[in-house]
């Protein structure tokens, strides 16, 4: 059944004779169409849909190496919350003694350690001088011209003893081949 | 300066709260009337178009930044919508159960007179649209709706691009006929 014919706006009638008209180029009646779609209402969803999906996407089990979503809070009230944190652990600390506690700790650690630094140095000092004493000594004695004589007599009766080992090994050795 | 939507899905997969916000205040319009209109049942549409945002979360690492990600977006709530009515079949809704706060009226005219006028060519072709199979009344939506290029509706539907363009000169004679039968006609 028809119902009684409208009388819609210039625009609209354009559109509508489009669409009556069966040879109308087919960029006009795209046109029209859209002009048509324009009127359509916008569905939407709900005002809270984000949100909604927002809570979903953080209970859903991730794949393996992706990050969950995290608000990020403003990097001056996220420096301010640590600051004021940060003073609450101070003191809370300082109230029940700990930091002072703590405090004498550390020094009592520093002073024993510089302590033991300096024990260490003075030590190696010692070790440096002793080391010195007794290379004097050596080079005083190596230098001596008895200790020289002693030196050129050990060396030439060394040469004597090898020489008369290498003759006596050699002469054994031809007698062994001989045998044979 | 708007930030991209490569931005966006950047920081979303760093974790940005607000950059997957910001993607979903962008595309929830566009996601939601795709599957309301194949659907046809504007809570299971918004359960479906949840559901499209969440899967696109989770797989957001498989969007390659040379696509555009409506049409990315879109290929999934579609796939969301088809399944759904190969699962259910597909429940008409009156119009005067769609909930108000899920139809908004364009306020585009200028008195009171063209206002009437447009409501009613508004909800005639509503329903024009809602007769039509749920395939038709998808690309008469992404078509038309959301403006999208015959290129952008291969890349979400996976359809030939010959088949789109019958399935569209079919639904848009429908809908004219539709017109024509309520009286909507200039001849």
């Amino acid at each position: 059944m028809t119902e009684k014919r409208r009388e819609p706006s210039d625009e609209i009638k354009r559109a509508l004779q489009i669409l009556d008209n069966r040879n109308a180029a087919d960029d006009d009646v795209e046109a029209a169409f859209r002009t048509l779609a324009r009127l359509l209402p916008s569905s939407s969803p709900r005002h809270d849909f984000s949100q909604r999906v927002i809570t979903a996407v953080c209970q859903a089990s991730l794949p393996t190496g992706r990050r969950r979503l995290r608000a990020r809070r403003p990097a001056i009230i996220a420096g301010l919350s640590g600051a004021v944190a940060a003073a609450g652990v101070w003191a809370l600390l300082w109230t029940t003694g700990f930091v002072q506690l703590l405090g004498g700790r550390i020094f009592l650690l520093v002073v024993q350690g510089g302590v033991r630094a300096i024990h260490s140095v003075s030590f190696m000092v010692g070790m440096w001088r002793w080391m010195e004493r007794a290379a004097r000594v050596f080079t005083a004695v190596l230098s001596s011209p008895e200790m020289l004589s002693t030196v050129v007599v050990l060396a030439v009766l060394s040469v004597l003893s090898l020489a008369a080992l290498t003759r006596f090994v050699s002469s054994s050795q031809r007698r062994s081949i001989g045998c044979s | 300066m708007a930030e991209r939507d490569a931005d966006l899905v950047r920081g979303a997969l760093a974790g940005s709260e607000r950059a997957f916000h910001e993607l979903i205040r962008r595309y929830q319009r566009p996601v939601f009337s795709v599957i309301l209109r194949v659907v046809r049942d504007p809570s299971r549409s918004e359960e479906l178009a949840q559901d499209t945002f969440v899967k696109a979360f989770l797989r957001l690492e498989t969007y390659a930044e040379e696509r555009k990600f409506s049409t990315w977006l879109l290929a999934i709530a579609h796939h969301a919508a088809i399944d759904e009515v190969r699962r259910k079949g597909v429940r008409t809704t009156p119009l005067e159960e769609v909930p108000q706060d899920c139809l908004e009226q364009r306020r585009d005219a200028e008195t009171p007179y063209r206002v009437t006028e447009q409501h009613e060519l508004a909800a005639v072709l509503d329903e024009a649209v809602r007769q039509l199979r749920p395939d038709y009344a998808e690309l008469i939506t992404l078509r038309y709706e959301q403006e999208l290029t015959l290129e952008d509706i291969v890349e979400v539907t996976g359809l030939p691009v010959g088949t789109i363009k019958s399935s569209l000169h079919r639904a848009r004679k429908d809908l004219a006929d539709y017109l024509r039968r309520r009286g909507w006609s200039t001849s």
